[in-house]
């Protein structure tokens, strides 16, 4: 019965999307209603598996399936990212109902946008690592048509970095899974750790290759420059599920990696470490400049996203004592899904209304519109972790955790490393206050409340959803607690976790973090970022003209390699043709001799006509290449005729004529030749 | 003694000679005679390869001169991939070639070539092969120059010269290589039992293997198969993806593992220099695919990138290595097909050639663009389809003789793949702004069906490979250890 529910929660969408697709073409609300009902009770079966996840979790295997058989696995680890998923989707779903209205191709994109849920849900159950690689390239493609879904230039660019990065990422991933089945001879995720253990410095290489295919997805730095375009170019809803679960599987695929299969090896944790502070600090850094708020959201993602990583880290370095990293990891896995989409889905509300996410022009809409501010209040504090909500439980976990690693790896680096914990924190205080303060603070002439009406019942309930679990988690972590309690057996934890964080001390640090966001946003947005005119407050963004890694670093590196590549084997395709070729023309040069066949009057009448057909492809720009191209076409030396009908021949000339007629010829004649001389001399002189 | 085997050799052939005499009343008549002959020879041949299983001694010259056909393993194989691939393009091409004109010409070779084909799968030693191996040089030459035009004409000129100079080197590869073993049989495992490797002995495998390459288009003798684009796209798709080319594969397999042997051709030390010439085969095809404007030579040289997989499969002699090699030979005949076959629905329907011209027509044609953009996929290499099913075997077969840079190559050129294949479907699907034509322009169903039927098969074999991977293990596996 539980394997049943199991690959039901799979199956179910990958059948609701083309069920969809084809009822969607006839009747429009029947495919919302069918899209609710479907996404809905994959959630219910989600919470019904709830009681089978203790222990080992349910497996189930089907044989057969791509060679090697799809094994599916369900334990408290897995759980966690299934059951957001399957949340996050369903209120996604009824949300996207009344955001596309406007749209066109909506049929279209519910097809994909089911399509991804489906292949991400078989990532997170995935027990084998090549059906996870599989539903992970799925799920790649199939993300790609929700981003590109505008169909736009900007929307365009956005899906080629997008789908270039993924493509390449998803390459690497695989080479680092040849290595890994070649060295281990298995794939499956509960063997993969013992076949590793006796494994020598290869499983480096192993490790970062596959870590650089995750990362891609996790946008870990520095693979993260299609975040920030991709995210801005999908319809909302998308990019919420893009950065709340889809940037989640590349932290799946991470912590199963480095976590489970590498079985908390040291420098590999050090390493995601300090990618994961670098994210967290450069994500906020650059939040706090930007004007669109979905660009804000997206670069706040990619610091949440930090944090995250900075957790797998950490539960790698802590050896004995990493439960508290765990609970910390896992605990700001789920708060992000949860207020990241809220966040997401209150812009889409804006967007939806306006068509426009710059501050300057949304400034002050939200100021009348009291459901919406709220709701944008609570995912706000959540996110820069307000007591009494839960991403003060999470942030506050992590920093225990990154105060233990200081305690236990005494020295100059792990201190640093809190000053950025605290520093990146205060950003997150300053990029939210400031979308918080112009969308639902400033005055505006343009909005007094008038699009009231336009919010429906049906968008705003996700968001209170959303809302009232950020609140619930932060006043009674305690359910979520004993969840992840029961992963420690899988990711192999120990030590003790503060479940209380009301303390003073924890409280004064927030206050610290508090007050220097409050000194930051004052001296950097207000006095820096904001210029005042007549008509407002108008916002700069003096990032838009800073180098960026894909024009000044992925882009001539990609286009060197195929320039380089393109020249290089460009001679392999023509081949010893143009060197034959050469030889024929260097032959034609020095045999330019003209004889005169007795018709010289026909000469002095084309004065202007070149003497000989090579001059002739001199001044007029043929280059050989053409001649080559058209190999044994007498065209160039027919239009060579026509136009200087002049019967002079010269000893150049024949033999340039030769050389158009000949080409293939003497081309393949001239390479069998020496082939058959070099093999027959090799006989004779070694035997 | 039986002369079945004859039969799917000649069937064709006596249907050729039909098509050129017979006038049919309609068109009709004429395509269920076309349709139902291939179907039924496909049915002969399945029938001799899978019941009646035959081996036979035509006639015997001398020992070094003697037709004999043989069913084994590999011809069971390559049978019934070309038959069905053979029912398809049939299929495809009657509303395509209604198109191009000059039909029963046409026909008459294409039916001629199909006959050669099952020659040359079951030609039971070398001799057989080779002779089967001239004919489908010649009986493919006037379906190279149908269009009569001069480009045609040339590029036909070029494709004989090549195809001759090839066969000559095979020729004195032959003889070398009697003169040591005095047999030419096909024995899995190699007939140089008992005959030291010598100079003679290596020059015979090296001089072999060039000279067949020549069909299966290694660098550097590829230069015919992107000139030959000129051909009908049915020709294209199913001689220049498929039977010619593979043929030129299925005889590289046929020298290294039943005349020479994996050992022998192990102790030999010319592999190194061998697979120098694959992985420029492999890249130049995936770089140079890059820079084609126009789509067949874009696909040409995608063909020659994989059939690069194909002998580099083959030159690592181990069992994943094989394996890889002969999936990758079915799988890319049925991904190369679907897309030579799409972008000649596009020929046929817009007469589009080139990548410029093709913005927005995935909005037209949704049908056709949909599997072409699967079959992309497919050869790019991305699960669930067929094309990662070989690349994996094959980077197993890479790692396995401890040569990382093999997969690496492996990968840099599927990232190419998707460099090359992906802006096609992009700017098909997704071109911007552009005008609001969008009337339907899918082809008729008999052009469609094929597409459809293949791409299909594309992700079924991707989904399902258990089936065709133990029949190809189990032959890789009786050629090696």
């Amino acid at each position: 019965m539980e394997n049943i529910m199991l690959i039901s929660t799979v199956l179910i969408p990958f059948i609701g999307a083309a069920a969809g697709y084809v009822i969607g073409r006839r009747d429009e609300r029947l495919r919302d209603i069918l899209n609710a009902i479907m996404t809905g009770a994959v959630f219910l079966l989600v919470v019904l598996l709830y009681p089978h996840i203790g222990g080992n979790g349910v497996e189930m295997e089907i044989p057969d399936i791509m060679g090697t058989g799809l094994f599916f696995k369900l334990d408290a680890f897995r759980y966690i990212f299934v059951f957001i998923t399957s949340l996050v989707w369903f209120l996604t779903s009824i949300y996207s109902t009344q955001y596309l209205i406007k749209y066109k191709k909506r049929n279209r994109y519910y097809a994909f946008f089911i399509l991804t849920y489906a292949s991400t849900m078989g990532i997170f159950l995935s027990d084998h690592m090549l059906n996870l690689f599989t539903f992970f390239e799925v799920m790649s493609f199939t993300s790609y048509f929700l981003i590109i879904h505008d169909e736009d230039e900007y929307t365009r660019d956005a899906g080629k970095t997008y789908l270039t990065m993924a493509i390449a990422g998803g390459m690497i991933l695989l080479m680092g899974l040849f290595l890994l089945y070649d060295y281990t001879g298995t794939l499956l995720i509960s063997e993969l750790p013992d076949a590793v253990a006796y494994m020598g410095p290869i499983k480096y290489i192993i490790a970062v290759l596959i870590i650089i295919g995750f990362g891609v997805k996790a946008c870990m730095m520095p693979l993260h420059v299609w975040l920030p375009k991709s995210y801005s170019a999908a319809p909302t809803p998308a990019t919420a599920v893009l950065s709340g679960i889809l940037a989640k599987t590349g932290i799946f695929g991470i912590m199963i990696t480095s976590i489970v299969i590498f079985n908390k090896d040291f420098e590999i944790s050090r390493i995601i470490f300090a990618l994961g502070l670098a994210n967290m600090f450069w994500g906020g850094f650059l939040a706090i400049f930007q004007r669109n708020i979905k660009r804000i959201l997206a670069y706040s993602s990619m610091s949440q996203l930090g944090y995250i990583l900075m957790g797998v880290g950490l539960i790698g370095m802590l050896g004995d004592h990493n439960n508290i990293a765990i609970h910390g990891t896992l605990f700001h896995i789920v708060n992000h899904a949860v207020f990241k989409v809220l966040l997401f889905l209150v812009a889409g509300i804006i967007y939806m209304i306006l068509h426009e996410l710059s501050l300057n022009h949304i400034q002050g809409f939200g100021k009348h519109s009291q459901k919406l501010k709220m709701v944008f209040l609570v995912g706000v504090l959540s996110v820069a972790g307000v007591p009494g909500t839960s991403g003060f439980i999470s942030k506050n976990i992590l920093h225990e955790a990154l105060v233990e690693a200081r305690h236990m790896y005494q020295g100059p680096v792990m201190s640093f490393a809190e000053i950025i914990f605290i520093v990146s924190s205060s950003f997150t205080v300053v990029y939210l206050s400031k979308i918080f303060i112009a969308v639902f603070m400033e005055e505006s002439d343009k909005y007094w409340g008038q699009f009231k009406n336009e919010i429906q019942k049906r968008a705003l309930f996700p968001l209170v959803v959303l809302s009232a679990i950020a609140i619930h988690a932060g006043i009674r972590p305690g359910y979520m607690f004993s969840i992840m309690e029961k992963t420690e057996g899988f990711l192999g934890g120990g030590g003790h976790v503060p479940h209380n964080l009301y303390t003073p001390e924890v409280l004064y640090n927030t206050g610290i973090i508090f007050m220097l966001g409050a000194v930051i946003y004052y001296i950097v947005v207000r006095k820096g970022l904001i210029v005042k005119t007549e008509e407002g407050n108008i916002y700069r963004n003096p990032t838009l003209n800073w180098p960026d890694l894909e024009n000044y670093f992925y882009k001539p590196l990609a286009k060197s390699f195929y320039w380089i590549g393109y020249n290089l084997f460009k001679h392999v395709d023509h081949g010893l043709v143009n060197f034959f070729t050469q030889i024929g023309a260097l032959i034609a040069k020095i045999g330019d001799l003209k004889i005169d066949m007795g018709r010289f009057k026909r000469k002095e009448r084309n004065k202007a006509a070149p003497d000989n057909a090579g001059a002739y492809m001199e001044k007029s720009g043929i280059e050989i290449k053409d001649i080559v191209a058209g190999m044994g076409e007498r065209t160039t030396a027919a239009k060579v005729k026509e136009n200087y009908a002049t019967e002079i021949e010269s000893v150049g000339q024949i033999f340039s004529r030769t050389q158009l007629h000949m080409n293939s010829i003497i081309y393949a004649l001239f390479i069998f030749a020496i082939i058959l001389i070099v093999v027959l001399s090799y006989l004779i002189l070694r035997t | 003694m039986n002369f079945l085997a004859l039969v799917p050799i000649a069937f064709p052939m006596a249907l050729a000679v039909g098509m050129h005499f017979v006038e049919f009343k309609n068109e009709s008549y004429k395509r269920a005679y076309l349709l139902g002959g291939v179907f039924l020879n496909f049915i002969f041949a399945m029938m001799v390869i899978f019941v009646a299983n035959p081996e036979m001694h035509i006639f015997k010259i001398n020992d070094f001169m003697e037709i004999y056909f043989k069913v084994d393993g590999m011809s069971k194989l390559f049978i019934t991939m070309t038959s069905i691939l053979w029912i398809f393009t049939t299929a495809y091409s009657f509303d395509y070639m209604h198109h191009e004109g000059k039909e029963q010409k046409f026909f008459t070779y294409f039916l001629v070539t199909y006959g050669v084909i099952v020659g040359i799968s079951l030609a039971g030693n070398i001799f057989t092969f080779y002779i089967f191996y001239e004919f489908l040089t010649l009986s493919t030459f006037p379906l190279v120059i149908h269009t009569g035009t001069k480009e045609a004409l040339a590029s036909g000129k070029k494709y004989l010269i090549y195809s001759f100079s090839g066969a000559t080197l095979v020729l004195l590869g032959m003889i070398l290589l009697f003169s040591v073993t005095g047999t030419l049989d096909f024995v899995p495992g190699g007939i140089l039992e008992g005959v030291a490797i010598n100079n003679r002995v290596t020059a015979a495998y090296v001089i072999l293997f060039l000279g067949f390459s020549v069909k299966a288009a290694m660098v550097p003798f590829h230069s015919w198969l992107p000139a030959a684009m000129v051909a009908p796209t049915p020709v294209s798709s199913l001689l220049h993806a498929v039977a010619v080319v593979k043929s030129g594969i299925f005889a590289l397999i046929r020298i290294t593992f039943y005349l020479f042997g994996a050992e022998a051709v192990n102790a030999m030390h010319v592999r190194g220099y061998l697979s120098i010439l694959v992985a420029l085969t492999i890249l130049m095809g995936s770089f140079v695919a890059l820079h084609q404007e126009n789509l067949k030579k874009r696909l040409a040289y995608s063909t020659i990138s994989q059939l690069g997989y194909i002998m580099l499969g083959i030159l690592l002699l181990n069992e994943d290595g094989l394996t890889g090699a002969l999936l990758h030979l079915i799988n890319h005949a049925v991904i190369k097909i679907t897309l030579f076959f799409c972008v000649g629905i596009i020929m046929l329907r817009t007469g589009y050639k080139t990548i410029g011209e093709i913005r927005g027509i995935g909005k037209k044609m949704p049908i056709t663009m949909g599997c072409f953009s699967i079959a992309s996929i497919s050869l790019i290499g991305i699960p669930p389809t067929n094309g990662f099913v070989s690349k994996w075997f094959l980077a197993m077969g890479g790692l396995q003789e401890n040569r990382a840079i093999f997969v690496v190559i492996l990968l840099v050129s599927a990232i190419l793949t998707a460099a090359y294949l992906m802006p096609i479907v992009i700017t098909a699907f997704f071109p911007g702004e552009m005008g609001k034509e969008l009337e339907n322009s899918e082809p008729p169903l008999m052009m469609l069906i094929p597409v459809v039927v293949l791409t299909g098969i594309t992700v079924a074999f991707g989904l399902f490979p258990n089936f065709i991977l133990h029949f190809i293990q189990g032959i890789s596996r009786s050629l090696i250890g």
